[in-house]
């Protein structure tokens, strides 16, 4: 008898409607956040003739990646028929030494306010976080004046520099949140054995970095490739970024609107970002959520 | 092998004075011991004699040489931290010849060193962990052996064992008494342990509120407190005190017990210090170990009759909390059966053994 309760064999198995109710809604939230992506992904590889009869939203019946290439390296944007390739690449050179400016630059401040701490590096880093809630709009007239009388207006140099010193407030705060939890004991031990500031920094602060380092690359990265407003304002024809060829492609077509090629072009205008997400996306969480080092 | 001396020390930060006119001197092979609660000032000046803070005023020098404004990498000192402070990212070999990277030793001399350290401390098969692989007391042994390697001048300790567990800190004490006795580097050591510090010191520097309360051997510092701070501060239990006032009639001195009710006044004309305290607020210290029960105390002590409150028996020693009037007070016996709550004892208070303290200044009436 007493087996009998504890088994519990008369008991029906219970349906498991937590679960079930959880993953549904996931699923229909899911599906509702990648609608869009897959309208775009499904257009771009249409014909434009299957688009025009079938209308813009609809399954593909022969799939070709011809508006791809032409969104790549033959859609004319405003008079010159290259497509985005040229200002892809343009975008490239600029994020890339962008963000690994500011975040080396932040890794420093952030040092140097947490682990050397001087008369006023309080107030100095409130004046710097300050920066993050500066709108890009508020700086644009001061920025133009800089780049032109440092002679970098409508140059990639001076758009690296913007997005570079831009980056900075954010970068610094990372960094300065992530050092604050390392022991500073650690740099009195190396101070005694002899390391001096930049010592330290590369070869016992930077190594225990990386975390807090993919944070503030994919952060910047992904801030620097989708600006627009600075982008716009700063370069013009064989210089501009890819979102801003992208808004000329998708607004200057002549004659019929080619719905694949604005796809496919939008596509390889957000690829980079996917794929760094994609690969450190996990990190950028770890590294948000990770604080101290242990020693 | 190495003097140190510090002279005038003083240190503020902003108005608030750290260290206050700090004189110590540790002397060849010496083993100097801060010892003091949290905030009296003993950390500070040990990053003071590392050369991790400027000092405000006064002076060190090492081997007669003035060192006061020397950066700390050129003092020839090395520290173990309390967090042991080891490089993350490092495995525990590189930890160790950090030191001996930065100033350009070479590889293979690197490596030797290294190995020669750990065998001493038996890591040798720790050195191609990394930090986060090691136990606690692994950990602090990287740590010493990071110190050791340099061979420096003096070895400066902040806390080294707080953060160990009891059995680990018993351990690595003996281990670092063990290496002060056979390499008789000058060290200096801070705590707020008094074990500690009565174990490992040659001298004993007790610090309360930015001043040396007592400077001296640990013998003098335990049998001779030269106030009531350090009475208090150093002895488990702790001291008894019992506040006491002296009167003079017809030329003898007599010291009255005060919160104990009647009994009645001591003849202590013996005590010729205690001529100068007539009318003044005394306190007498006895230490737990030093009452004894009143069937062999000697003839003259005083004894007080005093209710048992609670025993606590440690294995090697019995502490019996007793009630004597208002008077609260600790003695130590032998294990055995212990008395009962709320039985009643007769305790001796041995004037030989007694500690005569100004209750308004602290300080110990010199006998």
């Amino acid at each position: 008898m007493a087996t009998d309760t504890i088994t519990g064999h008369a008991r029906a198995p219970k349906f498991p409607w937590v679960p079930v109710l959880l993953y549904l809604t996931l699923g229909v939230l899911a599906f509702i956040f990648i609608m869009p992506l897959a309208v775009m992904v499904l257009t771009s590889v249409r014909p434009l003739e299957e688009i025009r009869t079938a209308g813009i939203i609809g399954i593909p019946q022969h799939v070709t990646f011809d508006a791809w290439g032409t969104a790549w390296n033959e859609a004319c944007i405003a008079s010159v028929c290259e497509g985005l390739q040229p200002y892809f690449r343009n975008s490239l050179a600029i994020a890339v030494p962008a963000t690994l400016l500011s975040t080396i630059l932040g890794a420093v401040n952030g040092y140097a306010l947490t682990k050397f701490r001087f008369r006023g590096a309080d107030t100095l880093m409130v004046l710097i976080i300050l920066g993050c809630f500066l709108p890009l709009q508020a700086v644009l007239i001061p920025a133009a004046q800089t780049l032109s009388s440092l002679g970098l207006a409508n140059s990639v140099f001076g758009l690296i520099l913007i997005y570079a010193v831009y980056g900075l407030p954010f970068t610094t705060l990372f960094f300065r949140n992530y050092y604050v939890a390392v022991p500073d004991e650690i740099v009195r031990a190396a101070t005694m054995d002899g390391a001096g500031f930049w010592r330290i920094f590369t070869q016992i602060m930077l190594p225990i970095s990386w975390p807090i380092f993919m944070v503030s690359v994919v952060f910047q990265f992904t801030g620097i490739w989708n600006e627009f407003l600075f982008g716009v304002s700063f370069s013009t024809g064989a210089s501009q970024t890819v979102t801003v060829a992208l808004n000329n492609l998708v607004n200057t077509t002549f004659g019929v609107k080619q719905y694949n090629v604005d796809m496919a072009a939008s596509l390889i205008a957000a690829l980079p970002v996917l794929i760094l997400y994609l690969f450190v996306g996990r990190f950028f969480v770890r590294g948000l959520t990770a604080g101290s080092v242990k020693g | 092998m190495t003097t140190l001396n510090i002279s005038g020390l003083k240190k503020s930060f902003g108005t608030t004075d750290v260290l206050k006119d700090i004189n110590i001197a540790v002397g060849d092979r010496g083993f100097l011991v801060l010892l003091g609660p949290s905030g009296c000032g003993k950390s500070t000046l040990l990053n003071v004699i590392a050369g991790l803070e400027q000092v405000s005023g006064g002076g060190i020098t090492m081997d007669g040489q003035e060192i006061t404004r020397v950066e700390s990498k050129d003092r020839d000192i090395a520290m173990v931290f309390q967090s042991y402070a080891l490089y993350p990212s490092m495995t525990v070999e590189r930890n160790i010849t950090f030191s001996l990277e930065v100033r350009g030793v070479p590889r293979e001399q690197r490596r030797q060193a290294a190995a020669e350290v750990a065998e001493s401390l038996q890591i040798a098969h720790l050195l191609g962990r990394k930090p986060s692989q090691l136990s606690g007391g692994q950990r602090q042994r990287v740590a010493i052996g990071r110190a050791l390697v340099r061979s420096p001048k003096v070895f400066l300790f902040d806390e080294p064992l707080s953060n160990l567990d009891t059995q680990l800190r018993l351990e690595t004490r003996a281990l670092i008494k063990r290496l002060h006795q056979r390499l008789g580097s000058t060290s200096v050591y801070v705590t707020h342990d008094q074990s500690e510090a009565m174990t490992l010191a040659t001298h004993i520097a007790v610090m309360s509120k930015g001043e040396v309360a007592q400077f001296g051997t640990p013998a003098e510092i335990y049998s001779k407190p030269a106030n009531l701070f350090v009475a208090r501060f150093v002895g488990t239990p702790p001291m008894n005190f019992f506040p006491a006032s002296v009167t003079e009639r017809q030329g003898q001195l007599l010291v009255h017990l005060e919160n104990c009710g009647a009994i009645p006044p001591m003849d202590l004309s013996s005590h010729g210090a205690l001529l100068h305290s007539v009318g003044r607020k005394l306190t007498i210290g006895v230490r737990p170990d030093q009452l004894v029960l009143a069937e062999s105390a000697e003839d003259g002590d005083p004894v007080l009759e005093a209710i048992v409150d609670i025993v606590e028996d440690t294995g090697t020693d019995m502490f019996v909390y007793l009630r004597s009037g208002n008077q609260e007070f600790i003695l130590r016996q032998p294990p055995g059966l212990p008395p009962k709550s709320g039985a009643t004892l007769r305790v001796a208070l041995p004037v030989t053994n007694m500690h005569f303290f100004d209750t308004e200044l602290g300080d110990r009436l010199s006998d």
